[in-house]
């Protein structure tokens, strides 16, 4: 077994129940990767995960404490979890696109508020995946899924002028990156500045589903098709691109907005406060 | 026309059939599929509805609840955990009395999570002030859903009515059904017809506050539109046989009950594998009947009492526990049993928890124990 496994992944969790092709292994590994290069042990990390593949096949993977919500509110249940743990732990979530930006979007925006000392991974395979492969709200425009046969139509959070991180951001936010899955050692250095913020980080990151999204949207289950898909959208930041001649989604990789440790974090501005006003009737 | 379906597209049939006008749902297994099928439906143009896919459950019911008070008949289902965080709008959509169909394809709630078949869910909102119906078959599902329509609009009710189907055993398990022509339903279930609506030229008010004078006698006539409730759903089981050709038993289905002196009582799919076990039980001499309950709300009491008559032992199957209790329909038989001159004495099993196999020898187990039992 891989070494970063053995030391940190519980070995009855392994070899993942994802399909095989799946590109949820690929963000798994990096996110275990920033943790072992910024020299965290077990019992640093406390893992949580939504429901879904991304939050299914990630649950109790971690060999330390894991704690699954329920679908679209484990933001709300990190949130208590900080409050109530030792400040130098870190909380490290694992969800779904539909989990964070659909149903539990409103929690999400409100930790985003707050500036709760999370890393939230987003691992988004383009839509509801686990419960057969309905359109979401990050399905790239024309698509067919299982729920849009004939190409999605709604408006999602990332094409027509819209992108869900500049929400994130208004909403106060501290550290926002987006990498796919396919990209390397960048997006491990992302994450591991996402951990290191005091507040509020999220990473999106999209990946191939081969089984559900490919087979409808681009006709073909093998792998090699959807990861030439990925490939061919994701682009950097700063490169540039003809947005005209790729006429369809395409995913900006890289550190969308970097204001780690700036603004007061949630627990500790609470454990401050309360303090204070204590102190005014001592 | 017969065709060979599973429960979810039964129901999907009879939502067409019911020409149900807008439908709002967001997945989850094993409902999914029941929405899906709609949708292609209206896709294939063979029916005239608006679709829409929201971002909760609690966002579903509410848009149920928005199209319904404009006058549209309504739709949408859902499972465990989605029934869960529709809670909230179970309430509001009842306390406002609009009559609407919910299909429940009936799973056990997390945690620890699962997404296999037992009746916690749909059991768990028996206070909601929905009428909750339990099918057996997928043509029961089929046959319910126009039924239920009927039920829930009909002015003496105007109540929302919960479709309960098992999850798997039901909703992804094909048979044969008759699917009925669109003539006949139109005949059977006629065009919704709201006593109050949103109407620019009338204006009304939903979603009223009511202080302690008048709000008990909001509640009060909800408890009176369920207690009517009973004859109006026996009487549109009648209605149905004589344009179809097939009823349920209306409140409860009896099945050799009339000279048993052990009555198993049961809710949903699990019933057929209890029916087969009376029937090998009933030829060794055993006196054994089945009385299925296909209305958990209202609660079919005089219904029960006469069914179970010549019964000693009532057993109660529960695919569900009130945790601190017991299983919540053994409760309920045994309130409905309270008062009678001399009551059988009831016994409950708590069974089939997440989709836990219950087998043929279980229920035999079951019958075995009553009779050995000397209560
Ligand atoms: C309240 C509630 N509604 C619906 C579900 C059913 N459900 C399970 S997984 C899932 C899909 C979630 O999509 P996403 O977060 O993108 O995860 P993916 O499976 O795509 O990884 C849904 C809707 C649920 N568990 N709880
Ligand atoms: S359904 Fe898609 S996202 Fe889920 S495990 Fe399979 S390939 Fe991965
Ligand atoms: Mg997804």
């Amino acid at each position: 077994m891989d070494y970063l496994a053995t030391k940190y992944l519980r070995p009855r969790k392994i070899p993942s129940t994802a399909c095989s092709g799946c590109g949820l292994g690929q963000i798994h590994k990096k996110v275990v990767k920033a943790i072992d290069e910024l020299g965290l042990d077990v019992g640093d990390v406390v893992w949580g995960t939504g429901i879904g593949c991304a939050g299914r096949q990630t649950f109790a993977t971690w060999k330390g404490d894991n704690f699954a919500g329920t679908h679209g509110r484990v933001y709300a249940l990190a949130t208590g979890l900080r409050i109530a743990l030792p400040p130098n732990k870190k909380i490290i979530l694992t969800v779904g696109d539909g989990d964070a930006f659909g149903i539990g979007f409103n929690h999400l925006l409100n930790c985003a508020r707050r500036n709760v000392d999370l890393t939230v991974i987003v691992c988004d395979n383009l839509g509801y995946m686990s419960t057969g492969g309905q359109y979401g709200w990050t399905t790239p425009e024309g698509y067919r899924t299982d729920s849009s046969p004939y190409g999605m139509w709604e408006p999602n959070w990332m094409q027509g002028g819209r992108d869900v991180l500049n929400i994130l951001r208004e909403a106060g936010a501290t550290f926002l990156a987006r990498h796919t899955s396919i990209e390397g050692q960048e997006a491990v250095e992302s994450i591991k500045k996402a951990i290191l913020n005091k507040g509020f980080s999220l990473v999106h990151m999209p990946y191939p589903c081969v089984t559900n999204f490919a087979e409808r949207a681009l006709g073909s289950r093998r792998p090699a098709v959807m990861y030439k898909w990925f490939k061919e959208r994701t682009v950097k930041l700063n490169e540039r691109v003809d947005e005209k001649a790729l006429g369809d989604i395409y995913f900006r990789t890289g550190i969308y907005y970097d204001a780690s440790n700036s603004r007061p974090e949630f627990a500790e501005a609470l454990r401050n406060r309360v303090a204070e006003i204590q102190r005014r009737f001592r | 026309m017969r065709e060979y379906l599973n429960g979810n597209e039964a129901v999907a049939h009879a939502v067409r059939l019911a020409r149900a006008e807008v439908v709002a749902a967001y997945p989850i297994t094993p409902q999914s599929t029941i929405v899906e099928e709609i949708a292609a439906q209206i896709a294939r143009g063979e029916m005239e509805a608006e679709y829409i896919r929201v971002e909760s459950e609690h966002a579903a019911l509410a848009a149920c609840f928005g199209a319904a008070v404009s006058g549209s008949r309504v739709f949408t289902a859902t499972s465990s955990q989605g029934l869960a965080y529709m809670f909230e709008m179970l309430h509001y959509v009842s306390g406002a009395r609009i009559p609407m169909v919910m299909a429940v394809a009936n799973r056990g709630l997390a945690a620890p999570w699962t997404i296999w078949a037992d009746h916690q869910d749909s059991v768990s909102c028996r206070d909601t002030g929905w009428i909750q119906l339990y099918v057996e078959t997928a043509q029961e599902a089929l046959d319910t859903c126009l039924q239920a329509y009927k039920i829930a609009e009909d002015p003496r009710v105007l109540t929302p009515v919960m479709l309960c189907l098992d999850g798997y055993v039901l909703s992804h398990t094909e048979e044969i059904l008759d699917i009925p022509s669109q003539e006949d339903v139109d005949r059977f279930l006629p065009p919704y017809r709201p006593q109050v609506l949103v109407d620019t030229r009338r204006p009304v008010v939903f979603g009223v506050g009511a202080g302690p004078d008048i709000y008990p006698s909001f509640k009060k006539a909800q408890q009176e539109a369920m207690e009517r409730a009973k004859e109006v759903i026996k009487r549109v089981d009648e209605e149905f046989y004589a344009f179809f050709g097939r009823r349920y038993g209306g409140l409860v289905e009896e099945y050799r009950c009339h000279d048993a002196e052990v009555v198993l009582v049961t809710l949903g799919a699990i019933t057929g594998t209890a029916r087969e076990v009376v029937d090998s039980l009933r030829r060794e001499g055993a006196k054994v009947g089945v009385l299925r309950l296909r209305a958990l709300r209202p609660f079919p009491v005089e219904d029960l009492r006469e069914s179970v008559k010549s019964a000693r032992v009532v057993a109660v199957l529960d695919r569900n526990c009130s945790f601190g209790y017991e299983g919540v329909v053994c409760t309920e038989v045994k309130a409905a049993l309270f008062g009678l001159k001399q009551p059988p004495s009831v016994i409950g099993f708590v069974a089939g928890l997440g989709g836990q196999d219950i087998r043929k020898e279980n229920i035999e187990g079951i019958f075995r124990s009553c009779f050995n039992s000397d209560v």
